[in-house]
């Protein structure tokens, strides 16, 4: 039991509201501006992401949900960035919500406080400015210990060295955000697209998007470039970023495990219906069990992020989310396909859209075993208490 | 053509000779393909093996094959793997000719097995058609004679690389009023004779390896019928088996385990006990079925036929196939979304294809959930 003031009632009932008010409005918006054959067109597109969709999507608030209202954001909580990440997710938009809107903005808005920290959230909050952070060096370490930059002060400002990889959005970025560490501790350095000294390559994913590899050779950035942050900081935009891509995975385990139950009811051979068949039934059962862990513990994880539990918890949570998320999504994927049958590996029927989006968004920001060992890491098994 | 008895050989020799082959004439590029090889690739291999007479080393010498005994067959098709020799367009060779020395007429054989052996007729399969995948026996595409020729309407799928294929064999119905199994035969038509059209279907991974074959009153002429007339689906379902033993082998799941231990080695994880500890399961999984694999291939060269229990193989051997590739994306980690040759530190690795590959293997050749059905029913007993 905790001894935190319950909120009362009535609040909550608001907030629900406002929540289903929310979810209603993207469902439409989505069923009418995303539909599933635009995500097929804009698979290799370059960039990967239609700008003006993105543009759009601002305009709808869903850029700046989670900002500040002195950012041009709304203030509201992850309960709405879930129901508006989910719509999109469903409808596999590749606009990249949850590597600006939440793991940029998150990172952006714990910054200490700059004249460019603020132009930039303003930007990502409008629509007009797209950044990526570059966190994970080439080993795809999860730990922020060992940044893939180096910056050392050069004059009035910096020079950088290193490498990271697995950048999103991999093309579409306006602006990059470099986490490096510097003798104080760790910035992220706020460097453009095609500056010299900086190298971009990008590698592609099984949905069509890719993620950038970025390295940095005697690269100069001016002093007002460095955005200060704790390494906490950093970590606590991650988590919130985890909890989302498994929000994100968690709709297109519902989206997979709809279509195959659809397809069970009317695929028939043997003269009867597919999912007649009990070997079939128990998988299906067996999918639903993974559906309802998924929604069960990325429920949990919303709330601890919007309740601000400690940071251990938060974590901890984040893990647990992506952990059960990444594995049921990849599980639902193999699952789903086997029960299709032949017309599950072609390209145009639109399961396969979603089975590659798995495979892209799975591994991102560290697949479910990297997320079982962290959280085992974060809680190592204890003796029992006595008595 | 050279004329040996190559099974007059000592197994050392044969080995060594049959090594030193493809070694001094496969194409380097070739080896280890990632997808299935298109006809315009692996041709002039075809027709090297062709030149060799080592094109059909099952069939019987005096239809232009090597005559192999199936330890001899056995050591052919190791060395084969061994180098990394990737399937060439084989309907003609593994389902065809067989076919046809069993049960073709004399006329079939001396026109179509000659043209198997030059290159000139590539064959695709076409049994599967929308509604009838599993259950094949409801299949729905009909032959109706009209003098000397069928008149064929319906539509087959999944057709492999039908699109590089001159001929097709066919299931067909050729009597409507017999029960479902009974007023089935096979046909064998041209992929160029008019009414037939292709269209490529492209898979997950993106590549045309199938197509649909629409067939609308194609002109096939009634001397193309294989074995008698309505009284082909015990011959369809033998055929089927055959293919169930080929499919059921370890080399797939021997190739990605390969790939997964480079990986392993190149990020270091032999000291990591939770990898180590999956890792030992699946190989010792592979070398299993690998044995379980021996112990069918010894009925085989005892001369013995494979019964229903022949299933458990392809199971077995898929779905390892499938845990591997699983496990190959996995721990590529953060780098596990990437398509083609991804860079891991200076080596390329590419474990998608794997991936994109194992899918479809416990779906096509009879679905693992149909083996399943089999054991139980035709192995165990039980009732259905
Ligand atoms: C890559 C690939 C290549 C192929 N190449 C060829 C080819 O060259 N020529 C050709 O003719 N065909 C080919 N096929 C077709 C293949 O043989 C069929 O896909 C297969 O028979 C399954 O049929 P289906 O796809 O219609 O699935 P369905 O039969 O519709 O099966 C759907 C699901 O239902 C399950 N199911 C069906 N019946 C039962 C039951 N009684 N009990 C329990 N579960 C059941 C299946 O296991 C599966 O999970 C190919 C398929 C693939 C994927």
């Amino acid at each position: 039991m905790t001894d935190k003031p319950t909120p009362d009632a009535a609040a909550l009932a608001e907030r629900d509201d406002q929540v289903r008010l929310l979810r209603d409005s993207v469902i439409a918006f989505a069923a009418g501006r995303l539909p599933l054959m635009r995500a097929r067109k804009l698979r290799k597109a370059q960039p990967e992401f239609d700008p003006a969709m993105f543009a759009e999507l601002a305009g709808q608030g869903w850029a700046g949900l989670l900002l500040p209202e002195e950012f041009g954001g709304f203030g509201l909580g992850f309960a709405e960035a879930r129901v508006v990440i989910e719509g999109l997710s469903a409808q596999l938009a590749p606009e990249p919500l949850v590597p600006v809107a939440v793991l940029a903005a998150g990172a952006l808005r714990r910054c200490a406080k700059s004249a460019r920290r603020d132009e930039l959230l303003g930007a990502l909050a409008e629509g007009t400015s797209v950044p990526a952070v570059a966190w994970q060096n080439v080993a795809g370490s999860l730990e922020l210990e060992q940044p893939p930059f180096t910056a050392v002060r050069a004059g009035e400002g910096w020079t950088l060295e290193g490498e990271a990889r697995f950048v999103r959005p991999g093309s579409g970025a306006t602006v990059y955000l470099l986490l490096a560490s510097t003798p104080e501790g760790v910035a992220l350095f706020a460097v453009e697209p095609g500056s010299s000294g900086l190298e971009m390559k990008t590698e592609a994913q099984a949905d069509g998007t890719s993620l950038a590899r970025l390295r940095a050779t005697q690269l100069r950035v001016s002093a007002a470039a460095a955005l200060t942050l704790k390494r906490e900081d950093l970590a606590a935009a991650l988590d919130e970023a985890l909890v989302m891509n498994a929000v994100e995975l968690l709709a297109l385990i519902v989206r997979m495990r709809a279509m195959t139950l659809d397809y069970l009811k009317t695929r028939m051979q043997f003269g009867k219906a597919i999912g007649s068949f009990q070997s079939l039934q128990h998988r299906s059962a067996d999918m639903l069990i993974q559906e309802e862990l998924t929604r069960a513990v990325v429920g949990q994880a919303v709330a601890a992020l919007d309740d601000d539990v400690p940071q251990h918890t938060r974590t901890s949570m984040a893990s647990r989310a992506k952990a059960r998320a990444g594995e049921a999504a990849m599980s639902t994927a193999r699952e789903a396909i086997q029960l299709h049958g032949g017309i599950a590996v072609t390209d145009e029927y639109d399961l396969s859209l979603y089975v590659n989006r798995v495979l892209s968004l799975a591994p991102w920001l560290g697949n479910a075993q990297a997320h079982r060992r962290r959280y085992v890491r974060l809680n190592p098994p204890v003796a029992a208490s006595e008595g | 053509m050279q004329k040996t008895d190559w099974n007059t050989l000592s197994d050392e020799d044969f080995r060594s000779q049959v090594r030193a082959f493809f070694h001094a004439n496969y194409p380097e590029h070739l080896r280890y393909p990632k997808t299935r090889l298109r006809w315009v690739q692996v041709k002039d291999w075809y027709l090297t093996l062709s030149k060799q007479g080592w094109l059909a080393p099952a069939w019987p010498q005096k239809y232009g094959g090597m005559g192999l005994t199936p330890p001899k067959l056995l050591i052919f098709m190791e060395e084969l793997e061994l180098h990394g020799i990737g399937r060439a367009p084989d309907m003609g060779i593994v389902m065809v000719g067989p076919l046809l020395i069993q049960h073709g007429t004399e006329e079939q054989k001396a026109y179509y097995l000659p043209k198997i052996l030059s290159g000139e007729h590539v064959w695709c399969q076409g049994d599967s058609e929308p509604n009838a995948g599993s259950d094949l026996a409801s299949l729905r595409t009909e032959a109706v004679l009209d003098g000397d020729h069928f008149i064929v309407n319906g539509q087959k799928t999944w057709t492999s690389l039908a699109q590089d294929a001159t001929h097709i064999f066919m299931l067909v119905r050729t009597d409507k009023k017999a029960k479902k199994q009974e007023g089935i035969s096979f046909l064998l038509a041209e992929t160029s004779t008019p009414g037939v059209e292709l269209r490529p279907i492209r898979n997950l991974a993106g590549h045309e390896e199938f197509c649909e074959t629409f067939l609308r009153d194609v002109r096939v002429p009634a001397a193309n019928i294989v074995g008698e007339l309505n009284r082909c689906w015990t011959i369809a379902k033998a055929l089927l088996s055959f293919e169930r033993i080929g499919i059921g082998g370890p080399k797939q799941s021997q190739y990605a385990m390969a790939r997964l231990e480079e990986l392993a080695l190149q990020l270091g994880l032999t000291e990591d006990q939770g990898f180590m500890d999956t890792y030992a399961r699946y190989k010792l999984d592979v070398l299993d079925h690998a044995a379980l694999y021996e112990r069918f291939v010894d009925q085989v060269r005892r001369g013995e036929t494979l019964g229903s229990d022949v299933s458990m193989l392809k199971i077995v051997g898929t779905e390892n196939y499938q845990k591997i590739s699983q496990l190959l994306v996995e721990t590529a980690g953060s780098a596990g979304g990437l398509v083609g040759d991804v860079d891991i530190g200076g080596e390329s690795f590419d474990w998608l294809t794997s991936y994109y590959n194992a899918r479809p293997a416990t779906i096509y050749g009879g679905s693992n959930e149909i083996q399943r059905n089999i054991l139980s029913s035709q192995v165990l007993g039980l009732p259905s």
